[in-house]
């Protein structure tokens, strides 16, 4: 038995895995809509469903949150946009939240319509923490394993050890 | 009295006669934590009120380094003429050994701190503190902390190169609740605090030294295994 | 020459634990990044724990295992257990940094901050310099058996002073910050539980497979070194005869 070349199929299929993964990953968490900061909104007016990164004004909730119907403006950069909210009751819909919200805007009631609000969601810093976490213990684990392959093929070579 | 205790003495004696005639580790640690106190005064420059935030932590940074150099010499002078193998062979149990050396690191570096603290209190311009023997108490159980540990660890790192790197690197994230007891314990004391406040601190660092003086007496036969 | 019989079983069972570890890990990723809900405080940042979580797990229980396998040394005085505890200090060190790492990228989206002296990050960093110290004392030593007894002494005292330093440390925090940023108090919801446990089991999976292939390397490389050493010296003696 070749115990290198066992050694690097092992590693591919570990290899094949890790990319399916990220593959799967990488499809669920693409997002189809485009985002548009609140100032964009308002002087671009885009048709379709978006999604719009901003934080709840204070003062400006009004409606019955918990009923799932409220209105709010979304502040962004330098510019506000008044958003009106009906759906399921919103889990995160506070004053000062940082949020995402997707619906449509309607240039006549210069109003935009959202049907769904989430909190922004960080996908850099999880990518970059599982990256962190694992890459290094992948390329540790495949420096010692080869070094470990070389070892038994340097000592088989030098008669040092027979397998049984 | 009974061998055991009698040999302790014997080495504590040894190395307080060796101290006495040479005057050699005490001179250099106190000279040394004067500088450290100059550097500590040169890079804040403090009023009264800073100085008293922060002199419980430079009391302490002084003492800990001050402390290593005398452990780092407790165990390398004994290298001139073969002095720890003489003493590796001496019929005496290794237990006997450590608790003498503790002793007498012990009693360096509280003589140092003694010297040290009233220096502290002029150069700062602290008030006059208010319960010394408290103080004293504090000093004495964070010492004790430092010496059980930095004793084994001195004859840990003697034979080993770059000793004066090694004992540091080893002894410092070892004796981290010993700094921080000794560092809250001191500000309370400075401050006058009711020893209610501040007692826990004083435990901890009781059950600190008892822990560690018994496992580190044990250990230090396998540190010494010739 | 044969072989040592714990490098044996090491080898006959190291592949079911790879094995075991991968698939955990498979599943415990997948459960993780895909089959979870985020959560209602945190959001998708939430999936950080899944990997931050074990990581630290597995280092303290590496850390475990390195002063048991310490005493275990002092006790027999078996090569092949300092083998095994050297290469444990080494992986615990690095389970210890990426732990540290992956929480500081936690900490940034959730606190604002990548660095706070909490109780657990400050304890761990200790940890860390501990098992860096027990690493660098294991090199500058050249003597193996003095390396070796020392590295154990070293691993007991550490193990002996973790629970102090953590207390201390934690004390310390709520003294000066009352009611500091923890994670304490925020229970984790019955979804979030199963990607961490199987997460967690899979990375002692692969911290024992790891384990088995870092003592498998260190053994070969002293049996190798010992075996050139044996060559050397017949060489010396034939040039001597001769």
């Amino acid at each position: 038995m070749n115990t290198l070349r066992m050694f690097y199929i092992r590693w591919g299929v570990v290899l094949a895995v890790a990319a399916g993964l990220v593959v799967l990953t990488a499809h669920h968490y693409r997002v189809h809509l485009a985002s548009f900061a609140p100032r964009e909104v308002a002087s671009e007016s885009p048709a379709g469903e978006i999604r719009v990164i901003g934080m709840v004004q204070s003062g400006t909730l009004t409606g019955d949150v918990s009923a799932g119907d409220a209105t709010f403006t979304l502040a962004g950069q330098d510019a506000s946009l008044p958003v009106a909210y009906q759906g399921p009751p919103p889990d995160n819909l506070r004053e000062f939240k940082t949020l995402v919200a997707i619906g449509t805007w309607s240039a006549s009631e210069r109003v935009f319509q959202a049907r769904d609000i989430g909190i922004v969601p960080n996908y850099g810093f999880v990518t970059g923490a599982y990256l962190v976490g694992l890459l290094p213990l992948a390329l540790l684990l495949f420096t010692m394993s080869r070094r470990v392959s070389l070892l038994y093929e340097e000592m088989k070579a030098s008669r040092l050890y027979q397998e049984d | 009295m009974t061998p055991f205790l009698k040999t302790i003495r014997w080495i504590l004696w040894k190395d307080l006669v060796i101290e006495l005639r040479c005057r050699e580790t005490i001179a250099s640690m106190v000279f040394f934590a004067l500088i450290v106190i100059l550097i500590f005064s040169f890079s804040f420059s403090m009023d009264q009120q800073a100085a008293h935030d922060v002199l419980a932590g430079m009391i302490w940074v002084a003492f800990a380094f001050t402390g290593m150099i005398g452990l780092g010499k407790s165990f390398s002078a004994e290298l001139q003429n073969d002095c720890l193998e003489a003493l590796q062979m001496a019929p005496v149990s290794r237990g006997t050994l450590y608790l003498g050396k503790v002793a007498a690191n012990f009693a360096f570096m509280f003589v140092v701190e003694i010297l040290l603290f009233p220096m502290f209190v002029i150069l700062f311009n602290v008030d006059v503190v208010e319960d010394l023997s408290l103080l004293l108490v504090v000093f004495s159980l964070a010492t004790a902390g430092l010496a059980a540990v930095g004793t084994l660890f001195a004859a840990l790192t003697v034979h080993i190169r770059a000793r004066e790197v090694m004992l540091p690197i080893l002894l410092l994230p070892m004796v981290v609740p010993v700094m921080i007891a000794a560092v809250e314990a001191t500000k309370g004391a400075l401050n006058g605090d009711p020893l209610s406040l501040y007692r826990p601190w004083l435990e901890l660092l009781a059950i600190f030294d008892v822990v560690f003086t018994i496992v580190s007496f044990w250990m230090f036969d396998f540190v010494m295994d010739a | 020459m044969t072989i040592h019989r714990v490098i044996r079983h090491v080898q006959r069972y190291q592949g079911w634990v790879g094995g075991g570890a991968a698939l955990c890990l498979t599943v415990g990723l997948y459960l993780g990044l895909l089959g979870s809900p985020p959560d209602y405080y945190q959001g998708e940042v939430v999936r950080i724990m899944y990997i931050h979580v074990p990581l630290a797990h597995t280092a303290l229980l590496g850390y475990t295992v390195l002063a048991g396998g310490s005493a275990w040394y002092l006790w027999k005085r078996d090569p092949i257990i300092d083998n095994m505890c050297h290469a444990v200090a080494a992986l615990s060190a690095c389970f210890t940094a990426l732990a540290l790492l992956t929480g500081m990228i936690w900490g940034k989206p959730t606190w604002d901050t990548w660095w706070t002296w909490d109780a657990r990050l400050t304890s761990f960093t200790v940890l860390l310099l501990i098992l860096l110290g027990y690493l660098m004392v294991r090199t500058v030593v050249d003597d193996l058996d003095k390396a070796a007894r020392y590295g154990a002494v070293l691993a007991i005292l550490g193990f002996v002073d973790l629970p102090i330093i953590h207390f201390s440390v934690e004390w310390w925090r709520t003294l000066h910050q009352p009611q500091s940023i923890s994670m304490r108090g925020v229970s984790i919801a019955s979804g979030l539980l199963a990607p961490l446990v199987v997460m967690s089991v899979g990375m002692s999976l692969l911290f024992s497979y790891m384990l088995m292939i870092r003592t498998q390397l260190l053994y070969l490389n002293r049996l190798l070194d010992a075996k050139k050493g044996r060559l050397l010296h017949q060489f010396h003696m034939s040039k001597a005869d001769s």
